[in-house]
């Protein structure tokens, strides 16, 4: 346990996170779009069409994929506000403040998507319903969390702030997750399940959705390296590390 | 108890305070989050006469009757124990079929129809090919008409 | 020639899924866009402010 934490500590010295991120990032991003390309054409060009909505299946492909994620990126955001909060690692409080902005695009993304989806499937592009309603609150806290951090002066004083904001907020998500299962929706229930561990997807259409869930996980953390990178560069700028980086 | 140990603590003590704040609030406003009302619910007197609400379920099967050369229809939705008459006039969503899901808004009439002013398709969890939905429809008949807990 | 604008029309749901395809596209390369642009001005402010600090 000791070992691992100093490695830990070690990784989240930002000179070592510095280089480290750099060599990472086209590990990431490559493969990303490799696989986006892939997916683009399994989802645009071989995918079938659904026997109830016809060619407007292929929204799927995108609004799960960028929803799904952008749960994903608010989870991991209260993770690093309380890995910054309780063990006062700088680079978690970087972490999660490279992750707002890139959370709140996924979220703005879903919801377009999603009512691009709606209109044609439901009859409406927006509904009142729990599951709505709820997964708007999360666009308001990736934003709120964003402005909150940005109206201190003081970077740290910023982060704490925010972090706090963040670990109130995760409650929010178990309430996306199960608003469709806990109250009445328009939004259809999940077709995956833990619990009951099946998919209501035929496995013609699992192929192209994993695969653009995976570009872009990939193309996520290459943006949240890239994000923590400047967010490194703006909290470190006076350090004499940096002015050795750069003269070389 | 080292500082690192009062953070931690602190910020536990947090997270279940707001999670319990959010558990009673989101309990004490039921009407709040039910998007719509089963036909159970509305035969048992869930709403009151004159009130708009909207009402969820299938479309029953074989029920659903258009007055020929208008946009009259006239339909059951179910949740395979109670039935409510819908009457609506206008334009229905491309999804709207029987057997799939509904969601109507409008109002009682004296009759205990539904009048409904504004008809929305619920689409469920299933994906499938056509292909596959014709097998499955050969194989297992009921499937696709399979009420949701 | 047809089969393509076939493919592209969708049976009319085309309006709705290339604005999702599109916008999502324009969104995910405008975040990488925007953070190698915010990178560049971060090392050209950091790169004026050493010569300052040396000469004090």
């Amino acid at each position: 346990m000791n070992a691992f934490m100093n490695w830990f500590y070690r990784m989240a010295s930002p000179p070592h996170f510095y280089r480290w991120s750099g060599t990472a990032i086209p590990w990431f991003l490559v493969p990303a779009t490799v696989l986006a390309v892939i997916g683009l054409y399994l989802a645009l060009v071989t995918s079938p069409t659904d026997y109830q909505m016809g060619d407007t299946v292929r929204i799927m492909y995108v609004h799960v994929p960028v929803a799904w994620l952008s749960l994903m990126c608010y989870t991991s955001m209260a993770v690093a506000s309380a890995i910054g909060l309780i063990w006062r690692i700088k680079l978690a409080h970087a972490v999660a403040a490279a992750i707002a902005p890139a959370g709140a695009s996924l979220t703005a993304l879903a919801l377009f998507t999603g009512s691009l989806w709606g209109k044609p499937t439901w009859g409406t592009y927006w509904v009142w319903d729990a599951r709505l309603t709820s997964y708007l609150m999360l666009l308001f806290l990736f934003a709120g969390f964003a402005l909150l951090r940005n109206a201190f002066s003081d970077v740290q004083r910023g982060d704490r702030a925010a972090a706090i904001l963040a670990i109130v907020g995760v409650v929010n998500i178990p309430i996306i997750h199960y608003s469709v299962n806990w109250w009445n929706t328009l939004h259809q229930p999940a077709s995956f399940s833990v619990t009951k561990g099946q998919a209501g997807i035929d496995s013609s259409m699992l192929w192209p959705l994993f695969t653009m869930l995976f570009a872009v996980t990939l193309y996520l953390v290459a943006l949240v390296l890239m994000r923590t990178r400047n967010e490194v560069l703006i909290r470190e700028r006076r350090k004499a590390w940096i002015k050795e980086v750069l003269v070389k | 108890m080292t500082p690192r140990k009062e953070r931690m603590t602190a910020v536990s003590i947090l997270l279940i305070a707001v999670s319990l704040a959010t558990f009673f609030g989101l309990r004490g406003c039921d009407n709040l989050k039910e998007y719509f009302f089963d036909p159970s619910e509305v035969v048992a007197g869930a709403v009151k006469k004159d009130q708009e609400f909207r009402l969820g379920g299938m479309v029953k099967e074989n029920s659903f009757k258009r007055t020929a050369g208008s946009l009259d229809v006239r339909f059951i939705v179910t949740d395979f124990a109670e039935d409510v008459i819908v009457r609506y006039s206008g334009l229905l969503p491309d999804l709207f079929r029987e057997g799939q899901g509904v969601v109507a808004t409008g109002r009682l009439n004296d009759a205990g129809e539904f009048e409904a002013h504004t008809i929305f398709a619920k689409h469920d969890e299933n994906y499938m090919p056509p292909e596959v939905a014709e097998s499955l429809k050969t194989q297992h008949p009921a499937k696709t008409s399979e009420p949701r807990p | 020639m047809t089969q393509w604008a076939d493919w592209f029309a969708m049976n009319g749901d085309g309006v709705f899924v290339w604005p999702c395809y599109i916008v999502t596209v324009l969104v995910l390369v405008g975040n990488l866009l925007i953070a190698t642009r915010n990178r560049r001005r971060l090392l050209e402010d950091i790169r004026l402010q050493i010569p300052m600090e040396n000469s004090r």
